[in-house]
């Protein structure tokens, strides 16, 4: 599984100081004029997308969750499982 | 990263996560300009080919489309299909996709009624946002569609619904783009 963060039309500097206040260690990838949100169709934040190994978006989040919370592990067991 | 290299990338893991970040990590925005009400949006900042490149990326179906905003994407893309058939003469074809982009478009009239020339969707990121502006156009290119195919009686009945339209948009929002609509209806 991999995770990509996506940050749309921020500062690098203002990125930093939130990595650095939340202790997020993955990266952070800049979308810096809107063109990956266009494209995924985000019209709201948070978003999350899953993909599976075909490229396919199997299911998306469109609110923010509790990421710790049983439902959303269950969600990702049950995708992970998907047979290769 | 091209489509093989994604490919590949892909084949390594088992499911990609990729999360739009929220408010947190938010830069201060400015806010969203503001438009005296008898504006005239000039074509230059509100057309056609700049709502086509705001919704293109991932393909709405039909199926799949929960969000309004989904089936305004839905609505825009189906009407890009539909423009490039119809200069191609496909009336057919054209026919089913704006027919399709207007099926999608009625659907966010239902719960967001109002054109927008910039609707804010998210801290000052805005999208063009003409749903009924859109169907009257779309109606505007079926009335031709209904002409080549000696079809009078639906030509007229596409017409009497693109002015109804844009009479709707027009309650909102005035655009260089709707007035050409207007002439075009003449």
């Amino acid at each position: 599984m991999a995770l990509l963060k996506v940050a749309t039309k921020e500062k690098e500097q203002d990125l930093k100081k939130y990595q650095n206040e939340y202790k997020v260690s993955s990266p952070i990838l800049i979308d810096e004029n809107g063109s990956a949100a266009n494209a995924y169709g985000v019209w709201n934040r948070p978003a999350t997308f899953f993909i599976n190994r075909e490229g396919k978006i199997v299911a998306r989040v469109l609110k923010e969750v509790d990421w710790t919370s049983n439902n959303t592990k269950n969600l990702i067991q049950y995708l992970l499982k998907e047979k290769k | 990263m091209n489509r093989v290299n994604l490919k590949g990338v892909l084949s390594l893991i088992f499911i990609l996560i990729v999360g739009f970040l929220g408010t947190r990590c938010a830069t201060p925005k400015e806010g969203v300009k503001t438009y005296p009400k008898d504006y005239v949006h000039p074509l230059t900042e509100i057309n056609l080919e700049k709502v086509f490149a705001e919704n293109r990326g991932l393909r709405v179906l039909e199926e799949n489309a929960t969000k309004v905003n989904d089936f305004y994407r839905g609505g825009v893309q189906e009407k890009e299909e539909g423009e490039i058939l119809l200069k191609e003469g496909k009336w057919e074809e054209a026919r089913k996709h704006l027919e399709k982009s207007n099926r999608f478009l009625r659907v966010v009239v239902k719960y967001i009624p109002e054109d927008e020339a910039h609707r804010d969707i998210y801290e000052g990121q805005t999208v063009i946002f003409l749903p009924n502006l859109l169907m009257a156009d779309n109606d505007l290119k079926l009335v031709t569609v209904y002409k080549n195919m000696k079809n009078e009686n639906k030509a007229a009945e596409v017409k009497a619904e693109g002015q109804y339209y844009l009479a709707e948009s027009l309650k909102s929002v005035k655009t260089e783009w709707a007035s050409q609509i207007k002439k075009g209806f003449e």
